[in-house]
């Protein structure tokens, strides 16, 4: 059996680059590339050989042994010969076996990403990509680093989707309602294409988009340059234009039309400033709050000859911090109409004036970027704040609206519900998914390791951005998301005081709170 | 190489031409096939369902209603006196045989009823969970993993009065399928038509019946482990 | 339905010359919609079924049509990306119904619904199957559904594709429930099916013929009954749960609701994968039927082929996790799947060599029959082949939903199971009707369609790897020469199917008439008279090897097979050739 497997080990091993290409597969350019294309071949030629020895044998016997005036009869011959069976059963089991083995091999390796991989975020919905890479930059075209392992958390806001790039040689379906992971290492610098591969509905077929693989540096151009999508050249854009620009990020052209052609929702040629009909009949003007309910509140009204429940509830990505996404998607809605009117436009002009919307996106600071890197809720107008944001975060937490500095604790409070904290930590203590955070600070807490140790500080910090280093007993392992490590931490957060603000807000629910478990910034900061 | 000629068969005349032919032993193997098949119906959906059970964040208490302990004892009674209908008549009990078939069937009425009952109590159960759903903010019901815990349980509980549904109604229709029969047979009983030699109608329904006992204790023992 | 068994077979002039048959033993509609006759059960099998394959393959040549250019031929959009959405919905609808007509209504009912209810009783020399009533309710379960499934259609087309994937049947606005509901009563349909054959074959083998001593058919047959019976609930429990998740929303296969998607994958491929072996067994038995007698000689490795069936029904069990490998099962699990699917390609290989083996200096009879059994072998070993490959775990990575499985398991579906069931239609045709189509067309049309076949799907396999996915209703314009090679060849099927329904069509009213014993086979449904009487034998047919052919001989008088006497000394009991 070491045999075997040692013989498997070298035959992958082999210098496979020299396996320039497979025949009808694609020109890999990935580290799986070349193991593929050997096995694709080994098969290949397997089965070429096979297929001619029975097509010849078919031909040969038809020919050869036909029924003729001379021949009415079969000569004679057995009806059985147990070696013979035995022959030619082992000889496919062989070689099934080999390319099965060969096969796992390769598979285990795809199923295992590298430690130091670079992490990007795939959201897939109908009909759209979006990738977060771990600046919080947002974009519809991935960028990868070539000669790099990448690790791609996968997740779907609605249905099945495959994240599929036949160049690099991975696939993986899309599964909602948990994280999926693969990981690709791109070997050559090119433009190639992703597709789904799982059917999602009526746009499955053009839900496209492009992978471009390029040299380290010029992927961290890419990324920081799409980080922004409010300004472009240091100057901010018309919000309309901006608009425009989420209309294809954020997949509304999978169902609204801008050219009065039909779709699954209303087109949104005209719209703003007509009249709708609803479901129950009324008519109702299409004013800038009629808008903002469809779009943020999708269930709430129904129009006449459009089916409920279709529109995804982009919630989060229009409202609170992200009202920016709302005006300008809005804004690009009345560009398109010849009925806009006051009612119908956004309460902000569309033009920026100067560098107004500069400070304006700088001013959420505290809270905004937060929400823009968690792996659900990001959103364009939110890291483009961040990007905007010329100075690295500042160590003291400003409220947006007034100069009084804010206590973290209250941050920490906002942060768990925009970060998604709330979705598995209670603060009553009821149970959740993980542990609630009621009385969790400075009491003790026993791993699955049976080591017991006490919620100090240290402890916290650890569980919030490396949650993969212990696991509480108890509590589902691999479930907190790992994108917190990016968005708390790191260069970008060199002060780390969302991550503060966060342990003071679970410092202040424990009644054992102390020193050991305070982080080492002062709760309210002095008053400058 | 060489074709055998056989006799020809005593009851060639049966099998050939006339009337329809009766194969003996066919019917107890159809039955038992059949019943093969519906238990992998009840043993997959019942494996699916606790697959589904295992990945639930936290366990939830629903309180089974008591009238299930009462329709357990009934079931378990018609399967007695089926099986002594069943003895009876292969002790030429003509009877014996006729009184237990109909206590069977007016056991599995019993049932039938007894279930019903206890449907209008779950039912009233699944009506305060999605009186409590409906009271929670949907804002924070995200697909991806953000769901809010308290929607997280009043989910689950909707989860376990749906699978009492399920698997209840499921065995409820499988016996509602098995009273039809067990009245032909009560009928063909009572015209004499069973003998010590000649019981296939009996025997079929025993065979069924001894399934949905099996079936049902399977149903029952899920349903108190995950209910708890 | 009505019309075509009321007055095209009832009233044929030639049939009426003859002593009575079961084609004219009577002649009311009533007595064919309420018939508990076997023969004719099937033949309503065959026509329903055929008209369902008609439905389907004219939504298979829209769905080419349409792939003929990138954006799309027939459904397109008027130039914004919402307008081609919602055009491309149609297509989906289309080849969603193309799946679910042919997989549910064609491919799984038709060998064991038409042929085997025909053909099994007759080859076990009875004179019906074991429960008569419960046949004649399986098929109109089977009517019922194949109903409902169009009805859906035209009160609001489904667009989930044939596999019915959650959570997006959850949330589609199609009438998903309706058209589940006519499968699961197909489903029934088919588990009833195999319970009575099941039974037949246990209980109905005339003295004489041991389980060893049985047509190869029947082998097939029982297998696959063996996995209607075990694997047909558990996809009923699925769409029952489907249906429930739809109406009711209790979460089990929803991640909104907390549920679980994958868990409805496994559900639906437990059933879904036993189910290919459903299709392609019976098409096996057939070709195991048709080789030895063409080839006038004994069938090689009669045990082995028998037994494979059994293998392959009982191994294709434990391989459903090979449709769901790059969906998150643990790496371990998939390779559990993935050793087993190497496992259940080994029987069918042993197949294909045993016939070989069998054609190995025989005297072969290249007729009709005979041409289909032989591109069913060269068009199943491609298919095979291409499974293999699909079943390493690293390559089914760059191959799992792409063209490359539509050429896969068309070449097996098409190739395999269709060409083996039009093979046993050309096979037991003048059994079933009594008259003989022209010989010389048909041959024709096989090789068209053989040739169409491989125009339509081998560029379907190049272009899959190439990286073109599967359901796709416009696509990258570097893949359009393969779309319109296989455009092309999906036309000239066309044109085969309509040459051979022609042929057919006519055979009936003006072909010759069938001798008993046309092709010389030894089993025992050539016994008696083409079209057999109502009551099948008018004298008991004696049981002997179903493959030896010594004692057959042509009789231009009759025009077809007899049996001589032998010499005395032949006559010691010797089981097989050797």
């Amino acid at each position: 059996m070491t045999t075997i497997s040692h013989i498997l080990g070298h035959l992958n091993q082999m210098d496979l680059s020299r396996v320039t290409a497979a025949l009808w597969l694609p020109h890999g350019e990935s580290t799986f590339s070349p193991q593929v294309q050997f096995l694709w071949n080994l098969w290949y030629w397997i089965s070429v050989f096979f297929t001619v020895l029975i097509v010849g044998l078919v031909v040969f016997f038809s020919i050869r042994y036909r029924h003729t005036k001379d021949r009415t009869i079969a000569e004679d011959s057995p009806s059985h010969n147990n070696p013979l069976e035995i022959t030619w059963t082992a000889i496919p089991l062989i070689i099934v076996m080999v390319i099965f083995a060969l096969g796992f091999t390769q598979y285990m390796n795809m199923d295992s990403p590298p430690a130091n991989s670079y992490n990007i975020h795939v959201i897939a919905q109908k009909w759209s990509w979006t990738f977060v890479y771990e600046n919080g930059a947002i974009s519809n075209t991935l960028y990868l680093p070539v000669n790099k392992p990448v690790k791609l958390n996968m997740t779907s806001k609605d249905v099945l989707h495959g994240f599929w790039i036949p160049d690099l040689s991975i696939q993986r379906d899309v599964v909602p309602g948990r994280v999926m992971t693969t990981w690709v290492e791109a070997t050559k610098p090119g433009t190639y294409w992703l597709q789904c591969a799982e059917y999602c509905g009526d746009g499955h077929s053009e839900m496209r988009a492009h992978v471009v693989v390029e040299a380290y540096p010029k992927f961290q151009q890419q990324i920081v340059a799409a980080a922004n999508i409010f300004e472009q050249g240091g100057k901010p854009l018309p919000l309309a234009t901006v608009g425009k620009k989420l209309y294809t990020t954020l997949g509304c052209l999978g169902c609204h039309s801008v050219d009065g052609s039909k779709g699954t929702g209303p087109s949104w040629k005209n719209l703003a400033g007509s009249k709708e009909v609803l479901a129950n009949g009324k008519t109702v003007p299409v004013n800038y709050a009629f808008l903002k309910t469809m779009i943020t509140h999708p269930g709430r009204v129904l129009i006449k000859g459009f089916p409920a429940g279709v529109m995804p509830s982009y919630g989060s990505r229009f409202t609170g911090k992200n009202v920016k996404n709302l005006y300008a998607v809005i804004w690009y809605i009345n560009s398109l109409s010849k009925n806009s009117n006051k009612a119908s436009q956004p309460p902000v002009p569309n033009k920026p004036k100067g560098s107004e919307p500069a400070t304006s996106s700088k001013s959420p600071k505290t809270a905004a970027p937060a929400t823009a890197k968690t792996s659900q809720t990001a959103t364009p107008a939110a890291t483009a704040a961040s990007a905007t944001a010329k100075t690295p975060a500042a160590p003291v937490a400003k409220v947006p609206a007034g100069p009084q500095p804010m206590a973290l604790h209250v941050l920490g409070a906002k942060l768990y519900k925009s970060l998604g904290c709330i979705g598995c930590h209670t603060v009553n203590g009821n149970p959740g998914v993980g542990p609630t955070w009621k009385n969790l600070a400075g009491y003790p807490q026993k791993l699955t390791t049976g080591k017991t140790v006490i919620a100090n500080y240290k402890f916290l910090r650890t569980m919030i951005l490396d949650p993969g280093k212990m696991d509480i007993a108890g509590a589902p392992a691999g479930v907190m998301p790992v994108m917190y490590k990016y968005q708390l931490s790191g260069k970008k957060h060199p002060h780390e005081n969302k991550l503060n603000a966060i342990i003071w807000y679970i410092n202040t629910l424990s009644n054992r709170s102390s020193k050991a478990t305070k982080p080492p910034v002062p709760d309210v900061p002095a008053s400058k | 190489m060489t074709r055998e000629h056989q006799p020809e068969p005593s009851d060639s005349s049966k099998r050939y031409g006339g009337k329809p032919l009766h194969v003996p032993g066919a019917g107890t193997l159809g039955i038992s096939l059949l019943v093969v098949s519906l238990s992998i119906l009840f043993v997959s959906s019942l494996i699916g369902y606790i697959c589904y059970w295992f990945s639930f964040p936290r366990p939830v208490t629903v309180h089974l209603p008591w009238g299930l302990w009462l329709s357990t004892v009934v079931l378990l009674i018609s399967s007695f006196t089926i099986h002594g209908a069943w003895a009876a008549i292969r002790h030429d009990q003509q009877r014996l045989c006729r009184r237990a078939l109909l206590a069977t069937l007016i056991l599995g009425l019993t049932f039938l009823g007894l279930q019903i009952w206890n449907w209008t109590e779950i039912y009233g159960a699944l009506q305060s969970a999605d009186r409590a759903l409906n009271a929670l903010n949907p804002q924070y019901a995200s697909p991806i993993g953000g769901m809010r815990m308290a929607h997280a349980l009043v989910y689950e509980k909707k989860a376990l009065l749906a699978a009492f549904f399920f698997f209840t109604v499921l065995h409820a229709l499988h016996v509602a399928g098995g009273l039809i029969p067990l009245g032909v047979v009560n009928v063909k009983a009572r015209q004499g038509i069973y003998s010590r030699n000649y019981q296939p109608g009996v025997r079929y329904c025993l065979i069924y019946w001894h399934f949905l006992d099996a079936a049902w204790i399977l149903i029952l023992i899920t349903l108190l482990i995950t209910f708890r | 339905m009505t019309t075509f068994t009321g007055n095209n077979f009832g009233d044929t002039p030639v049939v009426a010359a003859q002593p009575d048959n079961y084609l004219t033993h009577g002649k009311t509609i009533g007595s064919w919609l309420f018939t508990l006759d076997h023969k004719r059960i099937g033949i309503m099998y065959l026509v329903t079924a055929l008209l369902a394959f008609f439905i389907g393959g004219m939504l298979a040549e829209v769905i080419r049509t349409q792939l003929l250019v990138p954006q799309g031929l027939i459904f397109h959009g008027t130039g914004s990306v919402a307008s081609s959405y919602a055009a491309y919905r149609y297509y989906n609808q289309v080849f969603t119904l193309h799946g679910i007509i042919m997989v549910f209504l064609v491919l799984i009912p038709i060998v064991p619904g038409a042929l085997g209810n025909f053909a099994m009783p007759l080859m076990l020399g009875a004179k019906d199957v074991a429960f008569p009533k419960l046949n004649l309710i399986s098929y109109y379960l089977y009517l019922v559904g194949a109903i409902l499934a169009i009805v859906s259609t035209v009160l609001g087309a489904v667009d989930t594709g044939w596999t019915f994937y959650t959570p997006f049947s959850i949330q589609t606005e199609s009438y998903v429930v309706v058209m589940v509901l006519g499968i699961f009563l197909v489903g029934f349909s088919s588990i009833f099916t195999g319970i009575n054959f099941m039974v037949t074959i246990h209980k109905l083998r005339p003295p004489g013929m041991s389980w060893f001593r049985m047509p190869l058919f029947l082998w097939a047959i029982y297998s696959t009954s063996l996995i209607q019976v075990a694997a047909t609930p558990v996809v009923g429990i699925t769409f029952v749960l489907l249906m429930m998740e739809r109406v009711m929303g209790i979460g089990i296969f929803n991640p909104a609701l907390g549920g679980n998607p994958v868990l409805f994958q496994e559900f639906f491929w437990f059933y879904s994968h036993p189910a290919v072996y459903i299709m392609i067994l019976p098409a096996m038995g057939i070709v195991s039927e048709i080789i030895p007698t063409f080839s006038r000689k004994h069938i090689f490795g009669y045990e082995f082929i028998a037994l494979s069936s059994l293998a392959i029904a009982l191994i294709g069990f434990l391989v459903w996790g090979h449709h769901i490998f790059v969906n998150g099962q643990s790496a371990e699990l998939d390779a559990v799947f993935s050793f087993l699917t190497f496992i259940v390609a080994v029987p069918s290989a042993i197949k294909v060599w045993n016939w070989l083996a069998t054609m190995y200096k025989g005297a072969i009879v290249l007729k009709t029959p005979m041409l289909y059994v032989l591109s069913f072998i060269v068009l199943f070993t491609i298919g095979g082949l291409t499974g293999v490959v699909l079943g390493a775990l690293s390559e089914d990575v760059v191959l799992h939903d792409t063209y490359f499985v539509v050429g896969h398991f068309h070449y097996v579906m098409m190739g395999g199971t269709l060409i083996g069931f039009i093979a046993g239609m050309h096979y037991w045709w003048p059994k079933m009707f009594g008259r003989m189509y022209n010989e010389t067309i048909a041959q024709w049309t096989c090789v068209v369609l053989f040739i169409g076949i491989n125009l339509t799907f081998f560029p379907q396999l190049v272009v899959g790897a190439e990286g073109m996915p599967r359901r796709y209703a416009s696509y990258l314009p570097v893949y359009q020469p393969y779309m319109i090679a296989s455009t092309i060849g999906a036309y000239i099927q066309l044109v085969a199917f309509l040459t051979m329904a022609g042929y057919l069509m006519h055979s009936l009213f003006y072909g010759k008439k069938a001798p008993a014993n046309p092709w010389g086979s030894g089993s025992l449904e050539w016994e008696t008279a083409s079209p057999p009487p109502h009551n099948n034998f008018e004298t008991t047919p004696s049981v002997g090897d179903p493959y030896d052919y010594s004692d057959l001989v042509f009789d231009p008088a009759v025009n077809g097979y007899v049996h001589i006497e032998k010499p005395a000394d032949s006559l010691a009991p010797v089981t097989a050739t050797h």
